[in-house]
């Protein structure tokens, strides 16, 4: 034997064998095996941590998220309670509130119509 | 005329003159809702059982107006209470056919004499009335007095000592008025005249005796 390893694939034909070369030790495999091993246990306490950390981070107030629940809120108040009164196109309801002004103007007027039959009548003669 | 003008720092009183101030005109039977889902028409009776506050559409018109609310609020009260200038001949009817000065006379003085729900204002070129005006006491705005004060441009004048006093006097004459029916003390003869004017009046029990003359008693 040599120093090189090999490894005898036992489940395949001679001519599949192949010799691996290189530096093989327990040693080097277990070194790995902890190195890996630490790498391990540094991700987990990282994974608990940063979310410890992150979490203290995004605890301000998130004005997107504020704002998108107000919308929200809005909009599912503004369904509920529109149900009065049926719905009418922009135009159509800027045609009435000229009609609203109008026929206020209208009314005035009338009224003063109708006082000036009453009361005191002036003329050249008073 | 009857009219000065303050500086521009002048704070707002009382018979100050304002245009282009805003009047707004509301149905409540057709109160226009705005909604993020659009327009609806309905009536008051209805948003008040649904809403506390809502946002409506409303027609507006620029006028011209005189401040009603008395000094002492028109220098620290939140708003500005003010009655809307328009032509005399649209306030008070019964001279839209008047021309000589003669009745003019008779209509303008009269108001020194009985309870009108206008107050004359004069033409006054510096002011910007080229024909006789009228405050109506029955069309009042309100607008932010802090807003309106911004807005010293639109003030074109006031009116002066002695025109301030009347108005002062006339604009209280007015709101204190009560309602009463005129035609309550007449007797027979004088009703029966009174209903040949004004047939809807409808007579006092002490008025309905056939054989009393005045008062109700036989």
């Amino acid at each position: 034997m040599n120093s090189s390893n090999t490894v005898d694939l036992k489940d395949r034909l001679p001519e599949s064998r192949a010799i691996e070369t290189g530096l093989w030790s327990e040693c080097d495999i277990r070194r790995t095996a902890a190195n890996l091993w630490g790498i391990l246990r540094i991700r987990k306490i990282a994974g608990i941590l940063l979310p410890l950390v992150v979490s203290t981070i995004t605890a301000i107030p998130d004005p997107w998220l504020i704002e998108k629940r107000r919308r929200d809120t809005v909009v599912t108040m503004s369904i509920f309670k529109e149900v009065i009164g049926h719905a009418i196109s922009r135009s159509e309801a800027l045609r009435i509130a000229r009609q609203i002004l109008e026929q206020a103007e209208y009314e005035r007027l009338a009224l003063a119509e109708f006082e000036a039959t009453r009361g005191i009548q002036w003329s050249d003669e008073l | 005329m009857i009219y000065e003008f303050p500086d521009k720092s002048a704070p707002i009183r009382q018979g100050d003159i304002f245009v282009g101030l805003p009047r707004i005109d509301i149905s409540l039977n057709k109160v226009l809702i705005v909604g993020e889902t659009g327009e609806r028409v309905a009536k008051w009776a209805e948003v008040i059982q649904r809403y506390e506050s809502l946002n409506i559409i409303v027609p507006v018109r620029p006028v011209t107006a005189i401040v009603a609310t008395q000094d002492c609020d028109a220098l620290h009260g939140r708003d500005i209470t003010l009655c809307e200038i328009s032509k005399f001949k649209d306030v008070e009817r019964k001279s839209k056919e008047t021309t000589s000065p003669k009745s003019w006379k008779n209509i303008i003085i009269q108001h020194a004499r009985i309870n009108q729900k206008w107050f004359y204002l004069p033409p006054d070129e510096e002011i910007g009335f080229s024909e006789k005006m009228a405050v109506d006491f029955m069309v009042t705005l309100r607008v932010s007095r802090a807003e309106l004060e911004e807005l010293h441009d639109l003030r074109k004048g006031r009116l002066n000592e002695i025109a301030d006093e009347h108005f002062r006097e006339r604009i209280s004459e007015f709101f204190r008025r009560y309602p009463y029916d005129e035609w309550y003390p007449l007797d027979r003869e004088e009703l029966k005249a009174y209903l040949g004017e004004y047939p809807d009046a409808k007579p006092f029990p002490w008025q309905q005796t056939e054989t009393t003359g005045v008062g109700g008693k036989k």
